[in-house]
C-alpha cells in the first residue's frame, strides 16, 4: 500500500439504537484528511465527535456514506490481513481511555512492542530500541515501561498510549480526548509533543476533545460538532476570531481565559430564575 | 515544617487571609490536619499539616492536581475517611462554632450537622436507585425533623421539593420528581444534585470538582447556581477544582495546594498578579487559554521554571507530581 | 390504560414467559430422559414379554406411536399437571409428589429464608463495626465461605447436639413419637401445626427442625455473608452513600439506601442457594430422618421409573424458573436500572 495520501469521508453517518428509538450520532459529515493537516474537532459531549474518530479508523462502521484511504473503500482495506496490517502501520488511533486499552497482565513495554514488530516489522532488539527511544521522546523513562499499567500514573500511562501509537510512526494519528483527563502541568508537554511530531514528519492528526484551547493549540482547521453534524469549518484562527455559527461563538464564550478585573465573578448578576413561589423557610 | 509556615515563605498574606470576616469567628477553622494512609509499602502522608479558616458566606477555591491531596481534605472535613487504613489527625477543627467530636468506631460515616457535600459526577453521586423526588424529600424531611418542628406534613414536603427544583431551574418539575437519575441529561442531573444538597439548609457547602464531568458550558452554568443559591442563604463554599481559573472566577480566596500543603492563599480576584509560590505561578501560567492557540509551544511546568529561576534545569517543584496517594479513598 | 401496561410491561412479560420457558424445559427434559439406555417394558415384565404383550404395554405407558407424538402427548399431559404414572408404584407422580414435595420445599424456604436475614444483619455488623469483636468472628466465618458440607455439619450437629448433650431431640422424623400427627392442610408441615391450631405439634416441630435448619444456615449462609460484605465494603465508600449522608438524609434513610444499592447480587445468589439448599435439604432429611423427596427420587432413579424421573426434572424446572422469576423481579424492583427497557447512558 502506498504512503497516506488522503483519508476522505463522504457524507458519513452513524446511528444507534433499535430502529424506534434510532438516535443519530454523526449526521452527513464529509471530510477530508491530507498528509500535513492537523485538524481539531471539537464538541461538547453528545456531539458525535468521538463516533466520527472511531470511524475514521475503521473501529466503527458507518451506517450510510463510505470513508475510503488513498481512494480504496476502508471496508476493503479492514478485510484482508495484509492491507489491514498496512492501514494500521499508516493510521493510529490513541483513546481516552488508558485503562483498558493497556492489557493489564502485561508490561507496557511488552504491549507497546507488539505493534512495533508487527506493524513496523521490527526485529525484537530492534523494537526495543524503538520503544526506549519512543518512551524517551514523549518524556518517561524507559525503565517505567517494564511496568504494569495499573503501576504508573495516568499522565505516565496516557504518553504510554501514545508511544505505543507512535512506535510505528503513522502517517494519520486519531486522537480522542487524549488530554483531557490529564492535569495542566502534564498536558502541555504533551501536546507540545504531538504538534512537534506531525511538523516534523508531516504526519497528519486528528484531535479530537471538548477542550478547545487544546485543540486549537495543535491544530490549523478546526471542526466544531453539535449534534452529528459539523456547524463550523475553517482554518483555526478564522474559527476562533470570526466564527459564522451562535453555537461557536457560545463555545468558545465558555473558554475565556483568567479574569483581569477584579471581583466581578462574584458578585455579577447571573441568568437564574427567581423562585415561582415565597421561598420557603430554608 | 507546618503548613503556616509554608504560607508565611510563599509571600505575606493579604488581609483577607489573616481575618476574612471581620470581628466574626469563621464557620470552620482547621489547625494541623494530617492524614495519611497506610499501604502496603508504608504510610503516606496525603495531607501534611493543613491550617486555614473559613468565613461565614466565604467562597474558597482549593486547586491543585491529582495527589495533590486536596479531595482527601475534602473527604477529611467532611468525616468520610472511616476506613481502617487511613488516620485523621488535627489540633483542632472546629465548625459552626463547636469543635467537631466525630465517632471513630463506626465505618458508616455520621453526618456533620450544617456540613453538606456534592461531588464530581451526578451520574455516580445521585442514589441511582431512587427517583429525584424522593432524594429530595428525604432530606427535606429530615431537615425538618432537625428543626425542632415535628415531622413535616407530607404536602409540606412535596410543595418545598418542587421549590427547590424550582429554584435550580428544572422547569419541568412534575418529570423530574418522578425521574430516576439515568433518565435526565447530564446538566439536570448537576442541578438535581445541587437542589438536593441545599435543601438541608447548610452553613457550609464543599463541592468536590463539581464540574470536571461537564461540558465547558454547563461548568459555568452548575457554578452560577451552586453559587447564586449559596450567596442568597450566605452558605459557605469550599470548592475543590483542579481548574484553577474556573475556580477562581468564582470565589473570594483561592487556596493553592501542592503535596498535601497549602502553598498559597490569596484573593481570588489577584491570585494572577499576587502569587508568588513557583508552583502557582508555573500552574497559572500552563493553563491553556484560546490565546495559546497563537503559540508554537505550550509552556509546561519545566518551561516556566526554567524561566523563573532562570536555570534550565528541573528543580523540586517541577518534577511531575506523581499522586503520592489515592486522590479519593 | 396503555401507559399503565407500558410501565408495568417489566414484570408482567416476564410472568407471562413463565409457563413458555417451562415447556421448553419440559420437551428438552422429555427428550434427554428418553435417550437413556433401558427397556422399561423389560423392566416392568422381567424380560418375558412377547410382542402383543409388549405392544399392549407400550400403549398404556405412553410409549406407542413415534417420538413427535409422544412428545406432544407428554406436552398435552404436563399442561393439564398429569405427570403420568409410576411404572413401579402405579401411582399419579403427581400426588407422589404432592405428598413429599412440600416438605422438602419447606425445609429449604427455612433454610434460605434464615440464612439471607442472618447474612444480612451479620454482614451489616461487620461492615459497619469492623472492630466489633463479633465482627472478626463473622469475617472468620465468612473466608471458609462453602467449605462446610451439608452431611459434615449434620452428622456433627446431631453427634454434638442428640448424642453427647442431649438438648436436642432424636433424629427421627419432624414429629416426637407422643405427638399426634397433624391433619394435611397446605403439605407444608409446620404451616399445618400452625392452621390446624395444634400448637403442641408447632413447639414440638420446631424442636426437630432446629438442627437441620441450622445445618442448612451454617453450610449455606457464608457465601452470603462473604458477598454482602463485599458489596456493603463498596457501598459504604461510594459517592451515592456519602452524598446521601453529607446532604442531610435521615441515618435509616442512609441505611437503607446502602443496603439497597448493595443488595442485587446478594439476591441472585439467594436464588442459586436455593438450588443447593433444595439438594442439601434431600440430605438433611436423610440425616435426621424427616420424610420428603430423598427417597422416592434414588428409588425411580435405580429402578428406571421414567415418568417419575420426568415428573421430578419438570417440577425442579418449575420451581427453579419460579425462584429465578423471584430473584429477578426482586432485583429490577430493587434497581429499576435493571429492567427491559431501561435508558442508561
Amino acid at each position: 500500500m502506498d504512503r497516506f495520501g488522503q483519508l476522505a469521508l463522504d457524507a458519513v453517518s452513524k446511528s444507534f439504537g433499535p430502529t424506534h428509538r434510532r438516535h443519530l450520532a454523526v449526521d452527513g459529515v464529509t471530510l477530508e484528511v491530507t498528509p500535513g493537516a492537523r485538524i481539531g474537532i471539537v464538541g461538547e459531549s453528545g456531539s458525535g465527535k468521538s463516533t466520527l474518530a472511531r470511524m475514521m479508523v475503521g473501529l466503527d462502521a458507518p451506517s450510510a456514506g463510505s470513508i475510503s484511504f488513498n481512494g480504496v473503500s476502508l471496508r476493503s482495506l479492514l478485510r484482508l490481513r495484509a492491507s489491514r496490517l498496512e492501514l494500521r502501520r499508516e493510521v493510529q488511533f490513541v483513546a481516552q481511555d488508558t485503562t483498558s486499552s493497556f492489557d493489564p497482565l502485561r508490561t507496557l513495554r511488552d504491549s507497546i512492542r507488539v505493534p512495533a514488530q508487527r506493524l513496523a516489522g521490527l526485529d525484537r532488539r530492534a523494537a526495543d530500541e524503538r520503544v526506549d527511544a519512543t518512551a524517551v521522546m514523549l518524556g518517561v523513562s524507559p525503565e517505567l515501561t517494564d511496568r504494569h499499567p495499573g503501576e504508573v500514573s495516568g499522565g505516565q500511562r496516557q504518553r504510554l498510549a501514545i508511544a505505543r501509537a507512535l512506535v510505528v510512526e503513522p502517517n494519520l494519528l486519531v486522537c480522542d480526548e487524549v488530554v483531557s483527563a490529564l492535569d495542566v502541568s502534564v498536558q502541555g508537554s504533551i501536546l507540545n509533543l504531538l504538534k512537534r511530531y506531525c511538523v516534523d514528519r508531516d504526519a497528519a492528526l486528528v484531535f479530537v476533545s471538548h477542550g478547545l484551547p487544546a485543540t486549537a493549540f495543535v491544530s490549523d482547521r478546526l471542526l466544531v460538532m453539535r449534534g452529528g453534524q459539523v456547524v463550523e469549518h475553517g482554518p483555526t484562527s478564522t474559527v476562533l476570531h470570526s466564527p459564522t455559527h451562535p453555537y461557536t461563538r457560545d463555545l468558545l464564550a465558555a473558554f475565556h481565559g483568567p479574569r483581569s478585573d477584579t471581583g466581578a465573578g462574584v458578585d455579577a448578576p447571573v441568568a437564574l430564575p427567581l423562585p415561582r413561589s415565597q421561598p420557603a423557610p430554608a | 515544617m507546618t503548613a503556616r509556615n509554608v504560607i508565611d515563605e510563599a509571600g505575606p498574606r493579604t488581609t483577607a487571609v489573616s481575618d476574612p470576616v471581620e470581628g466574626d469567628a469563621p464557620i470552620l477553622a482547621v489547625e494541623d490536619l494530617t492524614v495519611r494512609y497506610g499501604t502496603r509499602s508504608g504510610e503516606v502522608t496525603a495531607v501534611d499539616a493543613v491550617s486555614f479558616a473559613l468565613g461565614h458566606g466565604e467562597r474558597v477555591a482549593l486547586v491543585g492536581e491529582s495527589g495533590s491531596g486536596k479531595s482527601t481534605l475534602g473527604l477529611a472535613l467532611a468525616g468520610f475517611l472511616t476506613q481502617d487504613n487511613v488516620h485523621v489527625e488535627c489540633s483542632r477543627l472546629d465548625f459552626a462554632g463547636a469543635a467537631l467530636d466525630r465517632d471513630t468506631r463506626s465505618r458508616l460515616p455520621r453526618r456533620t450537622p450544617g456540613l453538606s457535600m456534592i461531588f464530581q459526577d451526578a451520574m455516580t453521586t445521585l442514589d441511582p436507585v431512587w427517583p429525584i423526588g424522593s432524594q429530595l424529600r428525604a432530606v427535606i424531611r429530615a431537615a425538618g425533623r432537625a428543626d425542632g418542628g415535628g415531622r413535616p406534613s407530607r404536602a409540606d414536603v412535596r410543595e418545598r421539593a418542587r421549590y427547590w427544583l424550582d429554584r435550580v431551574g428544572l422547569r419541568d418539575t412534575e418529570r423530574v420528581l418522578r425521574a430516576r437519575p439515568y433518565e435526565l441529561s447530564g446538566g439536570m442531573r448537576q442541578r438535581a444534585m445541587i437542589a438536593i444538597a441545599l435543601c438541608g439548609g447548610p452553613k457550609l457547602l464543599i463541592a468536590d470538582e463539581p464540574t470536571s464531568a461537564l461540558d465547558a458550558s454547563l461548568a459555568r452554568e452548575a457554578m452560577e447556581t451552586m453559587l447564586t443559591l449559596t450567596g442568597q442563604s450566605s452558605t459557605s463554599v469550599l470548592v475543590i477544582s483542579h481548574d484553577i481559573l474556573l475556580a477562581q472566577e468564582y470565589t473570594d480566596r483561592t487556596f493553592v495546594m501542592y503535596g498535601g500543603r497549602i502553598v498559597e492563599q490569596r484573593t481570588s480576584a489577584r491570585l494572577v498578579d499576587t502569587a508568588t509560590h513557583p508552583y502557582t505561578v508555573a500552574l497559572l501560567r500552563c493553563v491553556p487559554t484560546l490565546a495559546s492557540a497563537e503559540l508554537d509551544e505550550l509552556p509546561t511546568l519545566a518551561s516556566v521554571n526554567a524561566e523563573i529561576t532562570g536555570v534550565d534545569e528541573p528543580t523540586e517543584v517541577t518534577g511531575t507530581p506523581e499522586p503520592a496517594a489515592k486522590e479519593s479513598a | 390504560m396503555r401507559q399503565t401496561l407500558r410501565r408495568q410491561r417489566w414484570w408482567l412479560a416476564r410472568i407471562i414467559a413463565l409457563p413458555f420457558q417451562l415447556i421448553v424445559f419440559a420437551a428438552v427434559s422429555f427428550l434427554l430422559v428418553h435417550n437413556i439406555p433401558g427397556d422399561p417394558v423389560a423392566v416392568l415384565t422381567g424380560g418375558q414379554a412377547d410382542a402383543a404383550n409388549r405392544a399392549a404395554i407400550e400403549k398404556q405407558l405412553g410409549l406407542d406411536g413415534s417420538l413427535p407424538t409422544q412428545l406432544m402427548r407428554y406436552l398435552g399431559h404436563t399442561l393439564t399437571f398429569d405427570l403420568g404414572h409410576s411404572y413401579i408404584t402405579g401411582r399419579s407422580v403427581a400426588s407422589e409428589f404432592g405428598d413429599r414435595l412440600p416438605a422438602t420445599i419447606e425445609l429449604t424456604l427455612m433454610g434460605v429464608f434464615l440464612s439471607a436475614v442472618l447474612a444480612l444483619g451479620l454482614s451489616y455488623l461487620a461492615v459497619t463495626r469492623p472492630r466489633n469483636p463479633v465482627s472478626y468472628l463473622v469475617r472468620g466465618y465468612a473466608r471458609i465461605a462453602g467449605g462446610l458440607p451439608d452431611f459434615a455439619v449434620g452428622v456433627a450437629a446431631v453427634f454434638v447436639f442428640y448424642a453427647t448433650l442431649h438438648w436436642a431431640p432424636a433424629p427421627l422424623g419432624r414429629l416426637s413419637s407422643d405427638v399426634d400427627d397433624v391433619p394435611k392442610v397446605t403439605g407444608l408441615p409446620f404451616l399445618d401445626t400452625i392452621l390446624t391450631g395444634r400448637f403442641d405439634a408447632s413447639w414440638s416441630m420446631a424442636g426437630h427442625l432446629a438442627l437441620p435448619v441450622a445445618t442448612l444456615v451454617i453450610s449455606q449462609a457464608g457465601v452470603l455473608v462473604k458477598m454482602l460484605i463485599g458489596g456493603l465494603e463498596e457501598a459504604v465508600d461510594a459517592a451515592p452513600t456519602r452524598f446521601r449522608i453529607a446532604s442531610g438524609a435521615s441515618p435509616a434513610m442512609v441505611r437503607l439506601s446502602l443496603v439497597r444499592r448493595a443488595l442485587p447480587p446478594a439476591v441472585t445468589t439467594c436464588g442459586t442457594l436455593f438450588g443447593y439448599a433444595l439438594g442439601g435439604a434431600v440430605i438433611v432429611e436423610a440425616i435426621f430422618g424427616f420424610a420428603g423427596i430423598g427417597s422416592y427420587l434414588s428409588d425411580s432413579v435405580s429402578s428406571g421409573d421414567i415418568p417419575a424421573m420426568q415428573g421430578f426434572l419438570v417440577i425442579v424446572a418449575a420451581v427453579s424458573l419460579l425462584v429465578f422469576l423471584l430473584v429477578d423481579l426482586a432485583n429490577m424492583s430493587l434497581d429499576p436500572r435493571r429492567r427491559p427497557g431501561a435508558r442508561t447512558d
